[in-house]
């Protein structure tokens, strides 16, 4: 499928309009974001083709097709860190932000007003010191119901669209939380989290949760879930040794991920796999990035990889759409 | 901190977005034929701002300000009590044709000319090495149209809109006013420590 990737860096966004080959960003004077702004966030929305969101350490864009520029949006979160960028899947107007420090920000008139949500995650945290949002999902059975993993805090629910929010960390083995994924099969919903310990999972609401074991890596330091599939009959998951890490790997799961296999890459990983990047006009089309900016692409549902010749630096996320 | 960092989205005729960060380190306000010093304290881009129930004068106004190729005015919104929140999208001066003339500042359905309120001359000879050209380096120059001053309550949205009537263009830029004695929180409980692998102790790390 002829599309377009976009690559969220520490110096902007990037475009590739050829497979993933040839990188490019907008014009560095005229492209109406500064491209070395931090970017840790591109978001597209199935029913808005071209309506690239992307989160920066100067506020939140969005991508002009037409004047091929990014407007800015105004929000309260210009001071703020914008990790992560989810849209209801049925209304692209519903927008919702994860912040460093740790806060969720809501749009439900496609970014004209906001409302900072009382997600009440912790203050302080281990090691890294102030929390931050890793990840935010809408409910695949029920869009109302609303997702987020915090690092370090564990994994939130609200069941009211933003309004309120309730921890969920009773079995967590760490509360380094960073990716959900969502299945609901014939014995019920299974959840899965990872975390800086491994795979927990949950098969009550995220009411508690239970580590399992991943014998396929070496490694426990779990990063990004991506479900293939609109139940997510295959699992694909992300392993580094650290962050940010000097190698990774990539874990595949035909069983809701009660057994998983190492995907042969054809290059090592220079760093923790961070993040995987999929659209559902063909799923069986992914990329994923290393942090330190390799990019690796697979046709066919993750079996199997290709690595493309350019590397980006330093890369938090990765996305495609269908091209216009 | 004696500067403000501006950070402006500034748009020009073709459409081109540029995005300059500028240092403001002198502030005046322009009052009809002089202008006076002001701190920089209360220059924010915020787009929410706390008010007392009772509510707060607000009244529209342009901030002018130096730039290497040329003077950029923004929209702003300037309260009573010497905040100033000003929008972080910009046109430069050079490219608006008859500078003030064709410039008019909008705010609940009220609009004004600049030329009403000065002139684009008379503002920058007001500033100490002020010239047609430019501003001084690191100056602003904050132009208010009085005429427009009205009471702005929480709940309420203010909306400044700077219109080149020339272009058609128009600067929107908004303030959210928020009740300062309410709490948006129904509940405030403590703040909380998050820990690590396995809930290990943290006392080594604070």
């Amino acid at each position: 499928m002829k599309h377009t990737a976009y690559a969220a860096t520490m110096q902007g966004v990037w475009f590739s309009h050829d497979d993933g080959e040839n990188w490019s960003r907008l014009p560095t004077p005229t492209g109406g974001m500064y491209n070395e702004a931090r970017c840790w966030a591109v978001e597209t929305h199935k029913d808005r083709p071209g309506d690239l969101l992307a989160g920066t350490d100067q506020g939140l864009y969005r991508f002009n097709v037409d004047r091929n520029r990014f407007d800015y949006i105004p929000s309260p979160m210009d001071a703020l860190q914008i990790l992560r960028i989810a849209r209801d899947p049925r209304d692209p107007d519903f927008i919702v932000c994860g912040t460093r420090p740790a806060e969720i920000f809501i749009s439900q008139d496609n970014g004209v007003s906001w409302e900072r949500s009382n997600l009440n995650s912790a203050t302080e945290c281990w090691f890294i010191n102030t929390t931050r949002i890793t990840s935010i999902k809408f409910d695949p059975r029920d869009p109302d119901v609303i997702w987020a993993t915090v690092e370090i805090d564990g994994v939130f629910r609200s069941p009211d669209r933003g309004k309120t929010w309730e921890l969920l960390v009773d079995g967590l083995h760490d509360r380094d939380t960073h990716d959900l994924v969502f299945h609901d099969g014939e014995s019920g919903r299974e959840i899965m989290v990872s975390t800086e310990d491994g795979m927990h999972r949950s098969m009550n609401e995220g009411q508690s949760w239970r580590q399992e074991p991943t014998d396929a890596a070496p490694f426990v330091y779990f990063r990004s879930l991506h479900g293939i599939g609109e139940n997510a009959e295959i699992l694909l998951a992300s392993v580094g040794d650290k962050p940010s890490g000097e190698t990774g790997m990539v874990l595949r799961s035909t069983d809701i991920g009660r057994n998983w296999q190492a995907v042969d890459l054809p290059y090592p990983p220079n760093s923790t796999i961070w993040n995987f990047g999929a659209h559902p006009a063909d799923p069986n089309l992914i990329y994923f990035a290393t942090i330190f900016g390799q990019i690796f692409q697979s046709r066919d549902a993750g079996e199997s990889w290709t690595k493309k010749k350019r590397e980006l630096g330093e890369i938090r996320m990765m996305a495609w759409e269908p091209a216009l | 901190m004696n500067f403000f960092l501006t950070r402006p989205h500034v748009e020009n005729a073709k459409g081109d977005v540029t995005t300059p960060d500028i240092l403001i380190d002198r502030l005046f306000v322009f009052s009809g034929e002089a202008s006076a010093p002001r701190p920089l304290v209360g220059l924010s881009h915020d787009i929410e701002a706390q008010t007392e129930q009772a509510g707060i004068s607000v009244t529209p106004a342009i901030l002018l300000f130096a730039a290497g190729a040329g003077t950029l005015v923004s929209p702003a919104l300037s309260l009573i009590d010497g905040r100033l929140l000003l929008a972080r999208k910009a046109w430069r001066m050079r490219y608006l044709e008859n500078g003030f003339s064709a410039l008019r500042l909008r705010m609940n359905d009220d609009e004004i000319s600049l030329d009403e309120i000065g002139s684009y001359l008379g503002v920058v000879s007001s500033i100490p090495g002020g010239r047609l050209e430019h501003l001084p380096r690191g100056i602003g120059v904050v132009v208010k149209a009085e005429k427009l001053e009205a009471r702005s309550v929480p709940s309420s949205r203010e909306v400044v809109e700077l219109i080149d009537t020339r272009s058609k263009g128009r600067l929107r830029h908004w303030v959210d006013m928020i009740d300062i004695t309410r709490d948006s929180w129904e509940h405030r409980p403590a703040p909380d420590y998050a820990t690590g692998p396995q809930n290990m102790g943290v006392k080594h790390y604070v």
